[in-house]
């Protein structure tokens, strides 16, 4: 398993996690978010590209996220959610808190 | 170029063809709404296409809002075709109103583009929205507040949604899931969970507890709510077999809008419970609820714009139009006859000339007064629409039987009995036919009857308006005439009953205890008072 790869440029960053979005991956990639905000980013990007699948702890690590950043005066957006990742997220109206596009 | 001349020209071809319509529209609708479920196909039709070549030609000039308000009553009228919506007396009233709006804008057409018909687009949207009974629309337009398990959690759906969702005998929960320990917990990933409730029934909404995550800076979160506003055919005995939920997470919202928790132990019913749906009273001041505002705004608006211009295009015979011909042709004749005799100085010539001359000129005078002649129908058929639109507004169930519509009348005469017409009309919709429940009382049918009539009689043409209502109160007439000191006591005991009847066209005399807004007896008698 890669790792995850975070590209900065200004006060943005895009966090692409290398695998899916669940318990096991969720602490690295909560360390790897948590110091990008520190570092003063203030438009967080998550490409979900190699995600299949995000379950409720990598839910919860978005909306984490998503109210840090919030807190920050910053904002998350997720892109290239696979199809049935933007159906859940949109089911939950969780895209209405924070933008989510697709592949 | 004649370019603009020719364009101004399809318009004015266009906007005549549109206001014939709409004339025609009004009566088909009312007569669409008198068969009831019973639809008869050509009739729809006929409003359909009228409604559809309104539209075409709004697009072909780029008249936006009338095309886009042509477009909702064609779209309406389609589902009404095709029976899968029934022409109740609300949606036709609402057709009715657009059909009004067009009117308006066809006649002030530069203007339309800058028009506002927000309203009647979303009263139109929101008929095709629903394709259900009239009684249930108003819950189009109200919102229901379903308090979450959560202090401060609110989860707003329409009541319409709520109530479609109901069909088919459909239950609905509010399910509180926490995602970590009903879903993580149990090997399962949201979307799994939340496409077995999609299998087995709809969700119609989530309220995503945002807070319960915390921020990446807590310790991570053990807890992340999710409220579930879900409608399925599962009873509540079986809906814990698929919402692997605690039972006292999962709530019925019952339909007078009682919340139960499944788990209910029947002693503790939720106090917190007893006013969780409160319907929000209409579209929280975002927009006025159009279909249920719409109705009652017509009859003010109707009172506040003056009569509208008088036609300035008029429908002719095609025979009378002919004979006009032959007539201006044969007065051709008979001038180039005179001027030859008149040339030639040859006095039969133009004694003969003068007499053919005179003899065309009063035939034509007498075509030409033809032409001005209308049918009284064109007049009579307005009183469907007033005596529809009042009697609904006073809940009464009035008829109107229409008799000598072909009776022609002059066009001026015929505008000129517009007002005291109408005036009548609504006297005796007013104050004529009694509400149904008294009429049954006096061995009637609760149905009243209002008779407009035209027939030749004598070489006169009579308008006759008759109603089958209470009557005149002979002796209330009289009393209030003396009252106001137009006749004198002594004068009233000689005076016949017909007579003391006829003191009611008299100014400020009346019958009604009190004066409504509808009919202002004494100005209405006035002005219908025969002169």
């Amino acid at each position: 398993m890669t790792d995850t790869l975070v590209t900065r440029k200004d006060a943005q960053a895009v966090v692409r996690p290398a695998g899916d979005v669940v318990a096991a991956s969720v602490p690295e990639l909560r360390t790897a978010m948590r110091g990008a905000i520190k570092e003063g980013v203030q438009e967080l990007v998550v490409d979900l590209a190699n995600v299949q699948m995000v379950d409720s702890t990598g839910l919860g690590l978005l909306i984490a996220a998503h109210n840090s950043l919030r807190k920050a005066g910053g904002r998350l957006s997720v892109i290239h959610a696979s199809e049935e990742i933007v159906d859940l997220f949109k089911t939950m109206r969780i895209h209405q808190h924070f933008s989510v596009s697709g592949e | 170029m004649s370019a603009p001349n020719l364009e101004d020209d399809l318009v004015q071809d266009y906007l005549a063809e549109c206001r014939e319509h709409v004339a025609t529209i009004e009566a088909d609708l009312l007569a669409i709404e008198q068969g009831g479920a019973e639809i008869d196909e050509q009739l729809v039709n006929r409003v359909f296409r009228a409604a559809h070549s309104i539209k075409g030609g709004a697009g072909f000039f780029d008249l936006v809002k009338i095309r886009e308000l042509a477009h909702k009553t064609e779209n309406v009228l389609d589902l009404i075709r095709s029976r899968q919506m029934a022409p109740t007396p609300e949606i036709v009233s609402i057709l009715l109103l657009a059909f009004d709006k067009l009117r308006e804008l066809i006649q002030n057409h530069r203007e339309s583009n800058q028009a506002d018909i927000g309203e009647f687009v979303a009263a139109l949207t929101g008929l095709m929205e629903d394709h259900l009974g009239a009684d249930e629309k108003p819950s189009v337009h109200e919102q229901a507040t379903i308090a979450g398990p959560q202090a401060g959690s609110r989860i707003q759906i329409s009541a319409f949604d709520l109530h479609q969702a109901r069909r088919g005998g459909k239950c609905i929960y509010l399910i509180e899931y926490d995602l970590i320990h009903d879903i993580q917990r149990r090997g399962k990933t949201p979307w799994e969970v939340l496409k077995s409730l999609i299998e087995c029934g709809t969700i119609l909404e989530t309220v995503m507890d945002l807070g319960s995550a915390g921020t990446l800076d807590d310790e991570p979160s053990n807890q992340l709510l999710l409220e579930v506003l879900y409608a399925t055919l599962l009873e509540p005995d079986l809906i814990g077999e698929l919402v692997e939920v605690p039972p006292e997470r999962v709530r019925l919202i019952e339909k007078n809008g009682s919340v139960k928790t499944l788990a209910d132990p029947a002693p503790a019913p939720a106090p917190a419970a007893a006013l969780p749906i409160a319907p929000t009273p209409p579209a929280t001041t975002v927009s006025p609820p159009p279909a249920a505002v719409l109705p009652e705004a017509l009859p003010a608006k109707a009172a506040s714009t003056p009569a509208p211009p008088a036609e300035t295009t008029i429908r002719l015979n095609v025979g009378l139009l002919d004979s006009l011909m032959t007539l201006a042709g044969e007065l051709v004749l008979s001038r180039n006859q005179l001027n030859e005799s008149l040339a030639r100085n040859d006095e039969r010539g133009i004694r003969s000339g003068a007499q053919r001359m005179s003899m065309v000129t009063s035939e034509l005078q007498e075509v030409v007064t033809l032409t001005r002649m209308q049918p009284v129908g064109s007049l009579f058929g307005k009183f469907s629409r007033i005596v529809r639109d009042l009697a609904r507004d006073l809940g009464k169930d009035i008829q109107l039987k229409v008799e000598g519509s072909e009776v022609e009348i002059d066009k001026t005469i015929l505008e000129g009995l517009s007002d005291p017409l109408t005036h009548m009309v609504r006297n005796a919709v007013d104050h004529g036919i009694e509400l149904p429940a008294e009429r049954l009382a006096a061995a009637k049918t609760a149905a009243g009857t209002i008779k407009l009539g035209a027939s030749h009689q004598a070489g006169q043409v009579v308008i006759e308006i008759a109603d089958d209502g209470r009557g005149l109160a002979m002796e209330k007439v009289a009393a209030s005439a003396a009252a106001k000191g137009l006749v004198t006591p002594e004068q009233l005991q000689t005076m016949s009953g017909r007579d003391k009847m006829a003191l009611i066209f008299l100014p400020s005399v009346s019958t009604a205890d009190q004066v409504s807004d509808l009919s202002d007896a004494a100005s209405a008698w006035m002005s219908s008072r025969p002169t």
